[in-house]
């Protein structure tokens, strides 16, 4: 199997996870000093040079996954599900990324919660993603992951569940 | 009184007469009556009688520092520019061109020798005169001078660099309106070692499907917090004990600070004063306390003196409401505008603040606690925007019409009416603006 093809199944591992809503094993697919980010600003390059929808260090992802796995818990319940599709995946040019590779992809992610409010209830997103992976043994784990929303600059209602 | 409840139904020229008798029997001392919330013709009506007499924040001078900048602002539900002249000086214009009425600026900001529309290239000066028109001959006696410039907002004030418009002449000055809340405007200022702040130009922003008073109301509402928040004060308690205390990082330490005991928020202080506003103590415990802060704390102290310096990192306050539209973290140089949208709708624009000259590690922690408060993706802002929504759903039916807003009538720790002290479980900020609501909106001159 040639490298892009193991990248392309672990990319279909990890939107396999969350559409499962297995958010635990998720997170575990992120390394210790990871970098989760949703910029707003699709021309930044530091993030914390200013406001992001998301920037999570490897703590913040395990209290979102707990979060949403634990049931019962008030406000995420009912748990969303997602679907995503993930395509046009390419090698990038790693740059300064403390990683083995770069990988560049196409999202569209729709997410669904029964609030109520018919129709209004799925929402669809749509971004292009960058992950910086590196080789753990026979494995893939994820040392960055940025992803450019197409509407990054909107107001966004909740969002219960990742990209 | 039982009114019957006018559901989102109502007809767009429901008479404001029939409101006007009701008006001011919809707030009691402890208890709101629900359709304040969710009546279509009352949120008409706080745009003009409520947003069109407060002052309202509309954003930080930095954001137009440069002859021709300028920046497009909401108050209530009209927008305005703001915008720099080539001497200086500060502008507030309504966004409409007096041709054909569009828009004149969709961006959020710009720069420019002129604001030009572009339906027919009508152009205006910074200050809003009426430049050129194409043909103007054709128009004859029509275009008088000045009878075409932009309308210009009633007020414009600043208050150390903070902008607020006002869109009636008769209203009280800025000063006066800020009152004792101005305090945190300056916590916010002095903690930057060369005097100056600079808002950053990225916007950080969330929107819910509900009225814009619950997020007011919820902000300083130390009771829900362990309630609302108790999903996320889990989760990171469960992390914690995989990370242990000392490495937990700020984000975590925020979502477990929601999960207080009830006798540390009864023995802590809120603040309430005239016009809706208030605050209360800080309780994020937020020390600067890293080795690499001494350098911070001695640059403020070149600048303000020691004692003074002191003064200025002690102040530890949790956020301040500027009613009715905007939110204040001095310490974590945080400001969000609250913009209301329609009676059901509602966005919160969030901005963090560069201290200048401070260590880059002083703006990272801003930057963590603007994601954390102000992002529709952060776990704790999730929980309140589903809270919104089932109140607004809630509100739309049901036997009961009124709200209590009774916690703590009669707890307080001093009674002065320009800067009354409760316990910060109290609800005296709740019933504090909705007498503020209340004396705007009974008044119909």
């Amino acid at each position: 199997m040639s490298t892009l093809d193991a990248v392309r199944d672990f990319l279909a591992l990890e939107a396999r996870l969350l559409d499962s809503g297995r958010y635990r094993a998720w997170a575990d697919l992120y390394t210790e000093d990871c970098l989760y980010w949703v910029p707003i600003d699709p021309a930044q390059t530091d993030p914390y040079a200013a406001p992001s929808h998301v920037l999570d260090d490897k703590q913040l992802i395990l209290a979102r996954a707990e979060r949403l796995e634990v049931p019962r818990h008030l406000s995420p319940e009912p748990a969303a599900r997602t679907i995503h599709a993930v395509s046009n995946v390419v090698f990038e040019d790693l740059g300064d990324l403390a990683a083995d590779y770069r990988v560049g992809s196409t999202l569209v992610c729709v997410e669904y919660r029964r609030r109520d409010y018919g129709e209004a209830d799925q929402r669809t997103f749509a971004a292009q993603v960058s992950h910086g992976l590196r080789l753990e043994g026979a494995s893939f784990r994820i040392a960055f992951k940025r992803v450019d929303l197409v509407n990054a600059d909107a107001p966004f209602n909740a969002i219960a569940a990742p990209f | 009184m039982n009114a019957p409840f006018p559901s989102a139904a109502v007809p767009e020229n429901a008479a404001v007469h029939d409101l006007e008798e009701d008006l001011g029997a919809l707030v009691r001392e402890d208890h709101v009556h629900r359709r304040v919330y969710t009546d279509p013709a009352i949120f008409r009506l706080e745009m003009t009688r409520l947003f069109g007499r407060a002052w309202i924040y509309v954003g930080h001078e930095s954001q137009a520092s440069a002859p021709g900048a300028w920046f497009t602002a909401e108050v209530g539900t009209q927008s305005v520019i703001i915008v720099r002249d080539e001497e200086g000086r500060l502008h507030g214009l309504y966004n409409r061109c007096t041709h054909r009425g569009p828009r004149l600026c969709s961006q959020p900001s710009g720069q420019g020798p002129r604001l030009s529309c572009p339906y027919h290239g009508w152009s205006f000066s910074h200050a809003g005169e009426l430049l050129s028109t194409p043909l103007p001959a054709g128009y004859a006696e029509s275009l008088r001078r000045g009878q075409y410039d932009l309308a210009r907002v009633a007020q414009l004030q600043s208050y150390r660099g903070f902008l607020f418009v006002n869109l009636s002449r008769d209203a009280p000055d800025l000063l006066t309106y800020l009152g004792h809340m101005r305090t945190t405007i300056d916590d916010l200022v002095d903690r930057a070692p060369e005097g100056v702040v600079e808002a950053s130009p990225v916007v950080l922003k969330h929107s819910y499907r509900a009225n814009w008073k619950l997020t007011f109301e919820n902000l300083n509402d130390t009771i829900h917090a362990g309630f609302a928040h108790h999903a996320s004060i889990l989760a990171s308690g469960k992390v914690r004990e995989a990370y242990g205390e000392e490495n937990l990082s700020p984000s975590l330490r925020m979502m477990l600070a929601n999960g207080k005991n009830l006798r540390f928020f009864q023995e802590s202080e809120m603040v309430t004063e005239p016009f809706g506003h208030s605050y209360i103590g800080g309780h994020i415990g937020a020390k600067y306390s890293a080795p690499s802060m001494s350098s911070y704390v001695a640059q403020l102290e070149a600048l303000h003196g020691p004692e003074k310096a002191e003064a200025v990192l002690r102040v530890d306050r949790h956020l301040m409401l500027l009613y009715p539209s905007s939110t204040w973290h001095g310490r974590y140089q945080t400001v969000r505008i609250v913009r209301p949208v329609a009676v059901d709708r509602t966005e919160v624009w969030g901005y963090v603040f560069k201290l200048k000259g401070a260590p880059p590690e002083v703006f990272r922690n801003a930057v963590e606690y603007c994601n954390g408060s102000t992002s529709g993706f952060s776990p704790v802002i999730a929980d309140d925007l589903e809270l919104y929504e089932r109140i607004q759903q809630g509100n739309a039916f049901g036997e009961a019409d009124w709200i209590p807003m009774a916690r703590g009538l009669h707890e307080r720790f001093r009674d002065d009416p320009a800067e009354t002290r409760h316990p910060a479980t109290s609800e005296a900020f709740i019933r504090n603006q909705m007498q503020a609501w209340k004396s705007f909106m009974t008044d119909p001159a």
